[in-house]
């Protein structure tokens, strides 16, 4: 279901909300948003209008967000923490441990976004 | 003609109705074992200790090298035999000191750059220079705040340039 060309896309969480509303999925978004605090499978609202193709489509949706977080988060670090000069083809430690924070603030960030998003009412 | 992998293409007999694609291989990401052996080695106290060890052992070469050195004094009583257990003697305590010495120049300028590089995350020559200042500063502190201040200067330099030279040679 992974396209070629995920990396190339410009998917983020504003265009997943827009597509979710298209759908008419209605608080099933805050499937995607609140999975971010672990909650994934809890908040499938037991409504009888979900069908086969709407849970596909979800997942669908979840798997793309994934890659993209994924790839984007290594991209940034990537770009961050590794010096252009390459010297040998191992970390070393400083690398490593710029990589340990810079996911870990990338991976916070994101949840608290996730969490301002899926919590209704954005202070825009 | 590619070979039997399919991956290595000669340019000159490159045939296009025969010509394979590089075959595109999943990216195989480490195992949690793998990872864990590595993350050993990330570990300041295990790297240190090693260093440690490794200058004991060069230490311990120094010394019999430089115990072969060192003439006895009552060279002309002592019988050959004598001779020679002095001489042992003289090479095992000289290597014995300095071995420590050395032990302790690898831990102390080991664990220093282990620290100062996790806490920078960064690599770079800063983390060589800070730690032979501290190893330097360390070995001779018992000289005064002067000896230590040219004991810094004086192994950062020499930290430095053996770092550029491994790096130059690697």
């Amino acid at each position: 279901m992974v396209k070629d060309d995920i990396l190339l896309r410009d998917f983020n969480v504003n265009d997943l909300i827009r597509k979710g509303k298209q759908m008419n999925l209605g608080n099933d978004i805050s499937l995607v948003c609140s999975e971010q605090r672990g909650t994934m499978a809890a908040n499938i609202s037991p409504a009888a209008h979900l069908d086969k193709e709407q849970i596909f489509g979800i997942a669908e949706k979840e798997m793309e967000y994934r890659v993209e977080l994924f790839n984007k988060m290594t991209h940034t670090c990537f770009n961050k923490c590794v010096d252009n000069r390459y010297k040998e083809s191992e970390l070393n430690m400083g690398e490593n441990s710029c990589i340990d924070r810079c996911v870990s603030k990338y991976w916070h960030v994101t949840n608290l976004i996730g969490q301002l998003l899926g919590s209704g009412k954005p202070p825009m | 003609m590619a070979d039997g992998s399919g991956k290595a293409i000669e340019n000159g007999s490159l045939n296009p109705t025969e010509a394979e694609k590089p075959k595109i291989e999943p990216i195989r990401l480490p195992s949690v074992e793998e990872i864990r052996g590595q993350d050993i080695w990330n570990n300041c106290a295990v790297r240190s200790v090693v260093s440690g060890v490794m200058g004991g052992g060069i230490g311990i070469f120094m010394g019999l090298f430089l115990g072969a050195l060192d003439n006895p004094l009552m060279q002309d009583e002592m019988t050959g035999r004598q001779q020679f257990i002095y001489q042992a003697k003289q090479m095992g305590r000289r290597s014995w000191s300095s071995a420590k010495a050395f032990a302790v120049m690898g831990l102390v300028f080991s664990a220093a750059e282990c620290v100062v590089e996790k806490a920078r995350a960064k690599h770079d020559i800063t983390n060589t220079v800070v730690a032979g200042c501290a190893t330097g500063g360390a070995i001779s502190a018992k000289g005064g705040p002067k000896a230590a201040c040219a004991g810094c200067a004086g192994f950062a330099a020499f930290s430095v340039v053996i770092e550029k030279f491994l790096e130059s040679h690697q």
